[in-house]
């Protein structure tokens, strides 16, 4: 098989309510990823900016092929407590930042695979053909009830406290998160994004807004409809369409990471 | 243990233990009686916000004297916190029915008016019993109904400490009420709303709400309505599907007002009659409230959540936080009395003006008392700088410079120009201007002509995004037809196709039920 690539596009976008954009998200030929930050404007901008920058840096290793491929696979799994850490450090430095924290989801592109780095409630989601699927499990007191069948998932979109998470970074150092690996195939769009997008449009609107546009198009429709929602939070998409190309291996940083 | 307890109860035999404290058998020497001791588990009588519980359970239980209630005679504190009570041979309700069993129809009722007479005693006399549950009913031998452990208080300032206590020591959230479940304070009418879930077990069973946790299950209480008992069981009166609506109403004011309205209705669904009190069913959180319930419902999972994991754990490291985003300066002050707040201010468009935008730490992290804990309240809605290289941009580049920086596009005035179709020719209010987040921007573009995209049969979001982006404002309808998807769009205007001038409304229908 000839060397397989992500082609990306990715945007990250304030939203009509926020006064700062505390999103930010990585695109690069092998690596994707969202992180959503909390803890206050300002904190809120560090810990994602934390996740992503530190990502990015790490990512320069994993991402090398001369690495072997189970090497590869540890140091991925291990950024996110490099990350943790980091966000601990951060902290520790400056008291003021207390309390912050960071959702981050990423898709690693191995050899012709890609493996799932989740903690949080930004997702990524699959568009093969005609199906749509959520590959990432939200870490949400809601994902609880629901896995507990304690509501139903047509009570979700309206739920007041849809957003309560029980997992984030935050330099708790208490991470053992799992790495589920997805087996890919040429022409497969994988779409990540932080809450401020999945928690206005559904899961049908998504898809129908992703599917037959050309990536760029597509995110700029996705953005588009969230304000067309009222955007009430920071909103960051970026889709990885599976391509059998070698990409230029440049990492692009947006939103607070920027 | 066998000894004098106030040189005065011999203890006897250990009859129960609960979550609290352990009851024996024991006989008062004075005078010459057997009565039950309900002494305060010693590992929690060196807690004192046990043991200042125990003592106004034992302060609000002292004064009542009915036949529906077990009589408190004495209560003491050394060697341990304990209260004397009347010994009553029977069992507790608890363990009378079991789970998934029904009681026949005129028998749940008995108790439940059992229950609900106790009730409106105590209530006359402004104790409120805030922990109605099976385990808190006996079920004489004779098979009369009394109520036990009134009063279990609590004062709002000790919301954490009694939250946590009560989900982590008795674990059950089944009978508990939305605005216990939100951490407000009970009254009389959180007393008939748990007595209900408990008539409504009787009936079908199970209780209105289940779930493998007490988080789970108090969500539901707040958030959820609850079923119709004769969707359960179907040979249940309609009449008393009816009671219990109006007593599981969400908000108490839409409740029964006392026990002895409900008392009323159940004594016509017995007789026959029709019950005529209507149900309102307005939903508990209701859009408007949610930011300030969600708060303290916040508060109240957040606590609950410490009380399962504290049950493991030791509370060396602080108690968690509430979270208080939402709430107003005053009232997160007050949740938070024991920690030392400092208050900043900070634009946010999401959280109104002078409520809490954001807390740190965070809600659930451990925090020790007296310990600083910083809040933002907001200024709302910050400015947005209207982006000074708008003019000549397209209209879509120039409607994604403008989202970025929080500003929508309310209106296009398309304007002759030799200019492109659809380039931006002046923007109000002014580019290098300032304006409040979230607030809109008018676009003068240049004029032309543009294809109305075909709209009929795609998703309403889909539809609404492409006229956007040709550059066409939205005039949006609802209608229903049942033989077409629901959220497509059915209709539009003008027809697809059709030329239209840029920056025009194009009418869409979008499939709805009505």
């Amino acid at each position: 098989m000839s060397k397989l690539s992500f082609a990306t596009s990715a945007r990250s976008a304030v939203g009509l309510v926020r006064s700062g954009n505390e999103d930010s998200g990585l695109a690069s030929a092998h690596l994707v990823a969202v992180a959503d930050g909390m803890g206050g404007h300002a904190a809120g901008e560090v810990a994602s900016n934390i996740a992503i920058t530190t990502f990015a840096e790490l990512s320069e290793v994993f991402t090398n092929p001369e690495i072997d491929p189970e090497s590869a696979d540890d140091l991925y799994l291990h950024s996110f407590h490099t990350i943790d850490q980091n966000i601990k450090s951060a902290v520790d430095e400056r008291p003021e930042l207390a309390g912050m924290g960071t959702t981050l989801t990423s898709l690693f592109l191995r050899e012709d695979s890609v493996a799932l780095l989740h903690i949080g409630d930004s997702r990524a989601y699959r568009l093969r053909g005609n199906s749509f699927d959520q590959l990432s499990v939200d870490h949400t007191v809601i994902q609880e009830l629901l896995d507990q069948r304690a509501i139903s998932e047509s009570d979700v979109a309206t739920h007041p406290q849809r957003s309560i998470l029980t997992q984030v970074l935050m330099g708790e150092g208490n991470l053992d998160l799992p790495l589920p690996i997805f087996e890919v195939k040429v022409k497969d769009r994988y779409l990540l994004c932080s809450d401020g997008l999945s928690s206005v449009l559904t899961e049908k609107e998504i898809k129908s807004l992703i599917k037959g546009r050309d990536r760029d198009e597509a995110v700029t429709a996705l953005i588009d409809a969230t304000y067309i929602n009222g955007a009430p939070d920071n909103v960051t998409v970026v889709i990885a369409d599976l391509v059998e190309n070698d990409q230029p291996n440049h990492v692009q940083k947006i939103g607070a990471a920027e | 243990m066998n000894s004098l307890l106030g040189s005065r109860y011999l203890l006897g035999q250990m009859i129960g233990t609960g979550g609290m404290a352990d009851v024996y058998i024991a006989q008062d020497q004075r005078l010459a009686r057997e009565v039950a001791v309900k002494i305060l588990r010693s590992d929690l009588a060196r807690d004192p916000a046990f043991v200042a519980r125990f003592r106004k359970e034992a302060k609000a239980a002292a004064g009542l004297n009915h036949p529906g209630i077990v009589a408190v005679y004495d209560s003491g504190e050394e060697p341990a916190p304990y209260i004397v009570m009347e010994l009553v041979s029977g069992q507790t309700l608890r363990e009378v029915i079991r789970q998934g069993e029904r009681l026949p129809l005129n028998r749940a009722l008995e108790i439940a008016e059992g229950i609900l007479a106790g009730l409106e005693y105590s209530h006359a006399r402004h104790i409120v019993h805030r922990d109605i549950k099976p385990a808190n009913v006996m079920i004489t031998d004779k098979g009369d109904v009394k109520v036990m452990d009134f009063g279990i208080a609590r004062a709002m300032d000790d919301l954490g400490v009694t939250l946590t206590s009560t989900w982590n020591v008795v674990g059950t959230a089944q009978y508990l009420s939305p605005e216990q479940a939100v951490g407000e304070l009970a009254d009389s009418r959180s007393d008939i709303y748990s007595t209900s879930c408990l008539l409504f077990e009787l009936l079908t069973g199970q209780p209105p709400f289940t779930g493998e946790t007490p988080v789970s299950i108090a969500f539901q209480h707040a958030s959820s309505t609850a079923p119709l008992v004769r969707t359960i069981k179907n040979d249940l009166p309609a009449d008393i599907e009816t009671v219990l609506a109006v007593a599981l109403s969400k908000k108490p004011e839409d409740r029964y007002q006392s026990a002895q309205a409900m008392l009323d209705d159940i004594a016509k669904v017995r007789l026959g009659k029709e019950v005529t009190t209507k149900v309102v069913g307005k939903p508990f959180l209701t859009r408007r409230s949610t930011l300030i319930l969600g708060g303290s419902f916040l508060a109240a999972i957040a606590l609950s959540v410490t009380g399962l994991l504290m049950s493991g754990n030791d509370k060396n490291s602080g108690e968690m936080l509430p979270n208080v985003v939402g709430l107003s300066e005053e009232m997160a002050r007050a949740l938070l009395a024991n920690y030392s707040v400092t208050i900043k201010r900070a634009h946010d468009g999401a959280i109104p003006k002078n409520r809490v935008a954001s807390q740190q730490p965070l809600a659930t992290m451990r925090a020790i008392s007296g310990s600083v804990v910083i809040l933002t309240v907001s200024d709302g809605p910050g400015d947005a700088l209207v982006p000074d290289n708008l003019i000549g941009m397209s209209l879509i580049d120039a409607r994604s410079a403008l989202t970025a920086v929080g500003l929508l596009v309310s209106q296009t005035i398309a304007s002759p120009s030799n200019q492109p179709q659809g380039t931006v020719l002046e923007v109000s209010p002014p580019v290098g201007s300032i304006a409040t987040a979230g607030s809109s921007v008018i676009l003068t573009i240049a004029s032309g002509e543009v294809t109305v995209p075909n709209l009929i049969g795609i998703e309403a979001i889909q539809a609404k995004t492409l006229l956007i982006q040709a550059g066409f404002l939205i005039n949006e309808f609802y209608d229903f037809d049942s033989t077409q998807p629901e959220g497509l769009v059915i209709r539009q205007a003008p027809d697809a196709e059709t030329a239209q001038t840029i920056g025009q409304s194009v009418t869409i229908t979008i499939n709805k039920l009505p």
